[in-house]
């Protein structure tokens, strides 16, 4: 798998590519159903709408029950407006008591924030990491732009949110700054000494990082095929070789 | 603090670790994440009885207690989430391990796992080798036909007289070097006793 990197896209960059575009045109679609339907009465709309920004959203969350960076990606936070007063709970840290009151704003994790959402116990609203400026900034030079300090889960985490808030370009931003990082990282490990890299990797988002590694390591195994050398190696889970004290 | 906190420690401990490394099992966090839960079970439950005391119905009403139950909910089901992937993912490491070393658990990987991760391995590496027995084949060898069946290695652990699965004994004392049967090396380089020399 990580060998197919080398020349060509890798195939986890073009699955990136796709589950960036079928997010945009997610949205697009809930966008024409909703144009549509305008004659119909104002719960059935809504109530489509809900429909499929679930199913979007059950599709992307069912992807990977175990997997570590998909959980990880769900903690990251939200702002949210709650709508309804929420009894029992310790999530408002300003609130005294054990309750939150319609119209407190509280950051939560996506995936509190992303069901009481659907459920329309609060609204959510546009992260911080997707603001204005920060598109500015990948608009004028995508490649330089420090994602790793905005979030670390930058186009996941976007894919996520975008048919949630209603920001109809989410879909073809990602998709465009992760074009213009991308053919800068492969060319980047491809040819720059290691010790160039410490300054470009402290600007990578997880999955960047992944890719970088993945050219990295396919350019190792290509000139370890070409020198040659044993087949066997000690098994790697076992780490690295302890030295001897003696 | 916001619930789920503990859960994700857990998660990040398996996504700061290195690729495919096992860290030692953290049972004090994995059981503060279980005791987390019967917080949120016992505070979901103390929710659902002051609705019913209040002669309520607790499937159709949607007032603030019930949301709270949401919220309560939501989290017993995210910490779950956690543990079962913490679980799962070192469970995925041992069973590669299975296949690498054998039936024998390192000692330094050992000393890393809980009490049932150790079962789990136990009986994973005896399904392996009956499985293999049933279909009279050595699975775990290297996939790439060799181009020699033998191979020279040099012994860098100190294991005295050893009987090899070919029916030979050999002296494997530190630093001296063998010809051997490569099916009878593989196991002692992926353990890290010998090395394979080439040239």
């Amino acid at each position: 798998m990580k060998q197919r990197l080398y020349g060509a896209p890798s195939f986890r960059g073009r699955e990136k590519v796709m589950e960036v575009l079928k997010c945009g045109r997610a949205y697009h679609y809930q966008e024409e159903n909703q144009a549509n339907s305008i004659y119909l009465d104002h719960e059935s709309v809504q109530e489509k709408e809900g429909c499929i920004v679930r199913k979007v959203g059950s599709f992307l969350k069912m992807a990977s029950y175990y997997d570590i960076d998909d959980i990880l990606v769900e903690e990251q936070r939200v702002p949210v407006v709650f709508q309804q007063a929420v009894n029992g709970v310790d999530i408002d840290p300003s609130a005294e008591t054990h309750c939150v009151e319609p119209g407190s704003k509280v950051e939560l994790p996506y995936w509190l924030a992303h069901e009481l959402h659907l459920r329309k116990v609060a609204k959510m609203k546009v992260p911080a990491c997707f603001n204005q400026r920060t598109k500015l900034e990948l608009g004028a030079d995508g490649a330089s732009v420090d994602l790793r300090s905005r979030c670390l889960y930058f186009y996941e985490f976007g894919c996520k949110i975008a048919p949630l808030v209603g920001d109809r370009d989410m879909g073809s931003f990602l998709l465009s700054a992760f074009r213009t990082r991308y053919q800068k990282i492969l060319a980047k490990a491809h040819n720059a000494a290691f010790t160039a890299h410490s300054k470009l990797l402290s600007y990578l988002t997880k999955e960047e990082t992944n890719l970088f590694e993945a050219a990295q390591s396919s350019m190792a195994a290509f000139k370890k095929w070409r020198i040659g050398g044993p087949r066997f190696e000690r098994a790697s889970v076992l780490g690295r070789k302890r030295k001897e004290a003696n | 603090m916001m619930y789920g906190t503990k859960a994700i420690q857990l998660v990040k401990e398996i996504a700061n670790g290195e690729k495919g490394q096992l860290t030692p099992f953290s049972s004090d966090v994995f059981s503060e994440v279980i005791a987390e839960c019967s917080q949120h079970f016992a505070d979901l439950r103390s929710l659902i009885r002051k609705m019913q005391e209040a002669g309520l119905d607790v499937e159709t009403t949607k007032n603030e207690d019930h949301y709270g139950q949401l919220i309560h909910h939501l989290s017993l089901v995210r910490n779950k989430r956690c543990l079962m992937a913490y679980m799962y993912n070192r469970a995925e490491i041992l069973r590669n391990l299975v296949w690498k070393v054998g039936s024998e658990i390192p000692e330094e990987i050992q000393e890393k796992l809980s009490h049932s991760e150790k079962e789990y391995f136990k009986k994973h590496s005896e399904a392996l080798k009956s499985y293999m027995s049933r279909v009279v084949l050595e699975l775990a060898v290297d996939m790439v036909p060799p181009k020699d069946p033998y191979i020279k290695v040099r012994v860098l652990d100190d294991m005295g007289e050893v009987e090899l699965p070919s029916d030979n004994t050999a002296n494997f004392a530190r630093h001296s070097m063998h010809f051997l049967k490569r099916t009878d090396a593989e196991k002692y380089i992926s353990l890290g006793k010998m090395e394979e020399l080439t040239g």
